[in-house]
């Protein structure tokens, strides 16, 4: 009898659903984007993936975007360029009208062909500080602050919190290509504030650093450093800066040296104090990751995963808003079908998005892909990162004027 | 091609030394080329980026086989030898404006210069010893590149270059760009086939077999090693030329230690000391890395690698130490992960990687 009315429900449904469905025309949605669950930096991967692919599946759970449901293609490719290609080019042949690239050399691998596809790419975190000028670079979005904002952003903390003219600040970089790209706006800080500046480079695979270290702290004697490392260099960079009695409080990370990872490494009792910037707020009293927790995990009757919330986490669900209001104002203002180009289109009509407090008040326009270069303070207390500041950015006509300048040549 | 010699019998002197002196491996090379030409009429363009990228890859592989396969000398240093053509590509293209098929071979000969430059300890060192030397020379160049803006292009080390052209025919697409890498690809081959039948070839096969004695019967050992190397690194140039005019930028990132040790294991399991070894390596072993079924094996801790596997385990804590309950990762998605601790445990590949690079080694010394 169960079995019967249960069916019977389902037939109705069914038969409901089949005369509405034609009138309502729900399409789906294709975006897709790679991960690194394996390989050097998969540390990173397992948080910040799940953080996207729950969002997606909340979107879903909601009735999906205006009514139209997202179909997201997770692709391994382990951090390697050649994977990263054929990620990309797997997803383009799905149908995907953006993506998400993950990535520094495989963000500047796959420049060209988005632009010669006309798909855009989200790169939040990973990179291209020039591509904020989307006149430049029309279909690549990093959607987050680049580390040039980052830079200013980290200058403008310390110059709030008392450096005054003649302040000894110390900036220690990862020495590739993504590490040394602060540097021009650390100088062009520096040089206009007065402070007296120094550059320490911390060679790959960055498990060394104690010359420098001392350096810092006994002959050039830094009131404030600004580090901007990778891997395992930032617990590597926490333990030696403590072992030289640095006060933590006076250094400041730029964001892959700010999650939870980084400061385990170190030990979290070690790490008291020190400051990192994040471009997504990051914790679980969030309203976006309570509804995450609510609709995809217990109403499921699963387990959260601890990882729930976590900075990585986070990020990952910065990435899938983004591409979900990308989406939504494609969807809004340009229709279906939906294309690469009108998520584009898409993309540069965000306007004051803040998912609830989760994110930076965004504003993307077709001139500012990056969406205002906003960042936040987090600092060590516990065993967490507590927030310290609002929403900051700094120096930004400096900022600006770099990438101007970087996209005229 | 796999065939025997068989019931054929020879009745010149021609006939002997010809490339493929068998009919039916004649035919079947034939028959592969007419396939290999007619293939984008069958596949996608995801498949033909497969195809690219395995056609790339057999074009170093078969370059790297010379040297370690042929001629016995271990290097680590190929990725290294693959910038050196990449970045000379790119800045032929941007600053000489010259097109793609003058900058394949420059991107080549720099690299053979610099190959033959870094083959210079090969001369009083063997085995282990010699691989330590080349990795030295993968780190000078890659430092050397990253830190002199003149090569590199500025503080990111990444040109662009504009779409590359043939007779006014833009190669913007990946069948177009399957038409651009198969022709070097073929060339490449039938120059390797030929190289090692021939004086040279049985020269490196000489010193590979015992160094000694080919010094003895009249081999110049100097000359012959820093020619594989050369011949090598040219090998390596195209293909990392190859490579900037596929992706249209030029990227250290992209040939670092890692590339190196990727092109010995292809070498390895295509099979040393053959051409066609290192041709099936860079085919089988892109393909297998690039299988969807491969990944989710890999990220579920199943692949094939599985008994190769390391683990670094253990809790880093200092006694004492507290830590934060939802760090610990005991719920990852990817089984063997650490419950709580500093340090990742090595990616899958990477291990097989350097299994098979401590293999080679081994085999070396």
């Amino acid at each position: 009898m169960k079995v019967r009315g249960w069916l019977t429900a389902v037939l109705t449904i069914a038969l409901g659903v089949g005369l509405v469905a034609p009138a309502m025309a729900s399409h789906v949605i294709k975006i897709g984007g790679q991960c690194d669950r394996t390989g050097a930096t998969k540390v990173v991967g397992v948080e910040i993936c799940p953080g996207l692919t729950d969002y997606v599946a909340l979107v879903n759970k909601k009735g999906g975007v205006l009514g139209h449901k997202l179909e997201y293609t997770e692709i391994e490719h382990g951090y390697t360029v050649d994977r990263g290609v054929e990620a990309y080019e797997r997803l383009k042949r799905d149908g995907a009208v953006a993506t998400l690239d993950y990535g520094t050399p495989i963000v500047y691998a796959l420049t060209p062909r988005h632009m010669d596809d006309k798909i855009p790419g989200i790169t939040p975190g990973f990179g291209r500080a020039d591509s904020t000028d989307g006149g430049a670079w029309p279909y690549i979005f990093p959607m987050a602050a680049t580390y040039w904002s980052q830079a200013g952003a980290g200058m403008q903390f310390i110059k709030d919190n008392g450096a005054k003219k003649g302040a000894k600040i110390a900036h220690i970089y990862y020495d590739n290509p993504a590490g040394r790209e602060g540097i021009p706006i650390v100088e062009a800080v520096a040089k206009k504030e007065g402070y007296q500046l120094r550059l320490f480079a911390v060679p790959p695979p960055g498990v060394e650093m104690g010359p420098q270290v001392i350096d810092i702290t006994r002959r050039f004697k830094a009131d404030w450093v600004l580090g901007h490392l990778f891997g395992q260099a930032p617990a590597v960079s926490i333990k030696e800066f403590k072992r030289a009695g640095f006060p933590m409080n006076r250094f400041v990370s730029f964001v892959w040296g700010a999650g939870e990872a980084n400061i385990e490494g170190a030990g979290w009792d070690v790490a008291q104090g020190y400051i990192g910037m994040q471009y997504s707020s990051t914790g679980r009293d969030l309203p976006v990751i309570r509804e995450i927790m609510q609709k995809v995990y217990k109403d499921d009757g699963k387990e959260v995963p601890k990882y729930v919330g976590s900075v990585y986490y986070s990020r990952g669900v910065l990435n899938g808003a983004i591409l979900t209001e990308g989406i939504r104002l494609a969807v809004q203002n340009h229709g279906l079908p939906v294309t690469g180009d009108k998520v584009r289109l898409g993309f540069e009509a965000i306007k004051n998005f803040d998912l609830q407090g989760f994110l930076p008040p965004m504003t993307v326009t077709a001139k500012d892909h990056e969406g205002g270069g906003w960042v936040r303070m987090y600092q060590v207390k516990g065993t967490e990162w507590v927030a310290i500041t609002d929403w900051i950015r700094g120096y930004r006509d400096e900022v600006m004027a770099l990438v101007k300048q970087a996209n005229k040549k | 091609m796999i065939n025997r010699e068989c019931g054929v019998y020879q009745t010149t002197y021609e006939g002997d030394m010809a490339l493929y002196p068998l009919p039916l491996a004649r035919y079947s090379t034939l028959g592969a080329v007419v396939i290999l030409v007619l293939l984008p009429l069958a596949l996608d363009s995801h498949a033909m980026s497969l195809a690219n990228l395995m056609l790339l890859a057999s074009i170093g592989a078969i370059g790297l086989n010379i040297l370690v396969g042929y001629t016995g000398q271990v290097s680590l240093g190929h990725g290294a030898f693959m910038m050196v053509g990449s970045y000379t590509a790119a800045l032929v293209t941007l600053r000489l404006g010259l097109p793609f098929w003058v900058g394949l071979p420059a991107g080549g000969a720099v690299a053979a210069l610099v190959g033959a430059f870094f083959g210079i300890p090969s001369l009083r060192i063997k085995g282990l010893y010699l691989a330590i030397a080349t990795l030295a020379g993968q780190f000078i160049i890659e430092w050397t590149i990253n830190h002199s803006t003149w090569i590199s292009g500025g503080v990111q080390s990444t040109i662009y270059v504009p779409t590359p052209t043939f007779l006014g025919w833009e190669i913007n697409s990946e069948y177009r760009r399957y038409f651009m890498v198969l022709p070097v690809a073929i060339v490449a081959y039938v120059a390797a086939l030929n190289l090692v039948r021939s004086r040279v070839g049985r020269a490196f096969i000489a010193v590979r077999d015992r160094d000694v004695a080919a010094e003895i019967i009249g081999v110049d050992i100097f000359r012959y090693k820093l020619l594989a190397f050369a011949v090598s690194s040219f090998y390596a140039g195209v293909a990392g030329a190859l490579w900037t005019y596929y992706l249209k930028i030029a990227n250290y990132e992209h040939f670092t230690l890692a590339t190196s040790v990727s092109y010995l294991a292809m070498i390895i399991i295509g099979g040393l000391g053959s051409v066609l070894g290192g041709q099936r390596a860079g085919l089988g072993l892109r393909r297998r890395l690039h299988h969807p079924a491969a990944d989710r094996a890999r990220v579920r801790g199943r692949g094939r690698s599985r008994p190769l596997r390391l683990q670094v385990r253990g809790d880093r804590r200092l006694p004492g130490e507290p830590q934060a309950d939802h760090l610990r990762r005991a719920d990852h998605p990817v089984p063997g992960h650490r419950a709580g601790g500093a340090l990742p445990d090595v990616g899958q590949r990477e291990t097989v990687l350097s299994s098979v690079a401590v293999f080679i080694l081994r085999r070396a010394t």
